[in-house]
């Protein structure tokens, strides 16, 4: 190899330069590491949820934050089975999967706790410390 | 990792390729082109294999030894050389101090606004279709809308690039999105900088790395690892090719501009859009040259058979294509829509592109750019948007307010450097930065 680069600039030159991008590039994957996501939380709590389910399954999400953003993450940490979210709970139909999620920073609403109260049977629950999620078969 | 090193391997062809055909000399400039190429046939092939429900092991290793093989076989046929390798960007020493300052600078403000999961459309919507690209017998269960949040009418470029390196992986590491991200927003720089090198407008192509650099241009939309800055970086490489097409290879550029084009289609669906005024374009400017238009129709299509067995055979109907027919003769013939959209344009192209109206206004009215496809497709384009938002089925002050800014972040980027071209075709620009030199 005679000249790798015929460039003005030093070869050890740009090389130290691409070492400090490369050195500001795991910094990043460092930082990122380190930071926490409503995202890996709930991946963590439905990890335990996963085996009771078939990838074709259809979910019905309950919760008592009605904010979206748990929702979706709900579905993320889910795939491949689908959560749907029904504008009322009652519509949901009979003998179908819920997928309870509890942000535990919340009050659980009365009309939540009558709801859950009047389902048929639990299949299985985890939690962790922010949220917990149950699968049941509704009524 | 087999598929990292088969990508690679893929890369190294395609750059080989490039470097003996396409006839820049500029190694970056190939490098980003044959990337984004590989990356988009990966995206393709990847695809191909989800819905032949082909085994993920055989694909990567029929990637790998078909690339190791093609590599070696090229090597053979002497393609590359690594006796000399010229970077062909003929800076100065100073200048290339200045360049990589300014990527390490990049990569800096890069790292302090990046998320873990990005921001609220990368995960929802990119990273979410990612994960469900990784079970290859279940990934169709994204197709429903019964999860309409989601937009699973998308395109899968972003999400199959993802999923690609996840499924490699073995899990879903936050960081392989980060990373594409970063890569994009770097070759979306380097893409630009690199051409403006190779038509030898160097002091122009350092400029355009300092605008993107110092602006929030590119960076509120690169961290967010949303698909947008890969949708600008595939419609500026079409523009390089326009760019380059009288100095370049005559067959390879013209094929390569369609490629990328459709290619945009497959990013997002704002890239039909792009590839459908684009073509139109560049039909009527190359109307005389037959041979150019038929080798851009050829390099279109792979990506539009993509794109047509994805929307026709997967994808659930877009939302305002599944809008009533009724529905569409009240909203056009709605004045108040057009009042509140065309407000929201002025107020907005004024305030938050003035760097853009600065270089438009002045390069139309010193150089005549108004004579010049990048403008007229530019123009086109914020046309066909005002026409989206007049029929969209959602509110117009929620529409606008949150897809407005990412619609300029689709122009902006090839606005901005088909203008410095035209400053560099027009002015004596290299020059002129020469005397002041001296003179100091």
């Amino acid at each position: 190899m005679r000249r790798l680069f015929y460039e003005p600039m030093k070869k050890t030159e740009l090389f130290v330069w691409i070492l400090l991008i490369v050195i500001a590039m795991c910094v990043l994957g460092l930082r990122i590491s380190c930071q926490s996501n409503a995202i890996d939380e709930l991946e963590k709590v439905s990890s335990g949820i996963q085996p009771r389910i078939t990838p074709a399954s259809y979910l019905y999400y309950v919760s008592n934050n009605a904010s979206p953003e748990l929702y979706y993450k709900t579905q993320f940490s889910l795939i491949p089975a689908r959560v749907v979210k029904k504008k009322n709970w009652m519509e949901i139909p009979a003998d179908s999967s819920i997928l309870l999620v509890i942000d535990r920073k919340m009050a659980l609403p009365d009309t939540l706790s009558d709801f859950l109260f009047a389902q048929r049977r639990v299949f299985c629950a985890d939690s962790v410390p922010n949220y917990s999620m149950t699968l049941m078969v509704s009524r | 990792m087999i598929i990292l090193v088969a990508l690679f391997l893929w890369w190294m062809v395609a750059f080989g390729g490039f470097c003996r055909y396409s006839s820049f000399k500029n190694v970056i400039l190939n490098g980003v082109l044959s990337l984004w190429m590989t990356g988009a046939l990966a995206s393709f092939l990847f695809f191909f294999s989800l819905i032949g429900h082909v085994n993920f092991m055989v694909f990567q290793w029929s990637l790998l030894l078909l690339g190791g093989g093609c590599l070696a076989f090229l090597w053979r046929r002497h393609w590359f050389s690594l006796k000399e390798i010229p970077l062909g960007m003929g800076l100065t020493a100073l200048q290339t101090r200045l360049l990589m300052a300014m990527l390490l600078v990049f990569t800096i403000l890069f790292s302090v606004g990046a998320d873990r999961w990005g921001e609220w459309d990368a995960w929802a919507i990119w990273m979410l279709h990612a994960k469900f690209l990784l079970f290859e017998n279940h990934f169709t269960n994204l197709f429903t809308n019964d999860i309409f949040f989601t937009h699973p009418d998308y395109p899968l470029m972003l999400s199959s690039l993802i999923a690609f390196v996840w499924k490699s992986l073995g899990h879903s590491s936050p960081v392989v999105p980060l990373v594409v991200a970063y890569v994009t927003g770097l070759s979306l720089l380097l893409g630009m900088a690199a051409s403006l090198f190779e038509l030898t407008y160097r002091k122009l192509g350092l400029a355009i790395v300092f605008v993107f650099t110092f602006s929030n241009l590119l960076f509120s939309f690169s961290h967010s690892q949303y698909a947008d800055t890969l949708l600008s970086l595939f419609i500026v490489c079409s523009f390089v090719f326009y760019h380059h097409r009288n100095t370049g290879n005559a067959a390879l550029l013209p094929l390569m501009a369609g490629f990328f084009a459709a290619s945009a289609g497959w990013v997002k669906n704002e890239g039909l859009l792009f590839f459908g005024l684009f073509s139109c374009f560049y039909l009527v400017y190359n109307v005389k040259h037959f041979r150019r238009i038929l080798l851009y129709g050829v390099g279109a299509l792979l990506p539009l058979v993509v794109i047509f067995i994805f929307k026709m055979g997967y994808a659930p109907a877009n939302d305002i294509v599944a809008s009533d027919a009724d529905g569409y003769v009240a909203k056009l013939t709605d004045v108040s829509r057009y009042l509140v959209v065309g407000e929201y344009y002025y107020k907005n192209l004024l305030s938050g592109s003035q760097l853009l109206l600065l270089l438009v206004v002045g390069a139309v009215f010193a150089f005549r750019w108004y004579r010049e496809m990048p403008l007229w497709v530019g123009g086109a384009m914020l046309a066909g948007y005002f026409g989206i938002y007049i029929l969209s089925p959602y509110g117009l002050d929620w529409h606008l307010g949150t897809s407005f800014n990412r619609l300029m972040h689709h122009l902006t980027p090839f606005l901005i450097y088909s203008a410095f071209v035209c400053i560099g075709q027009h002015t004596n620009f290299e020059t002129l930065c020469v005397r002041l030199d001296s003179k100091q």
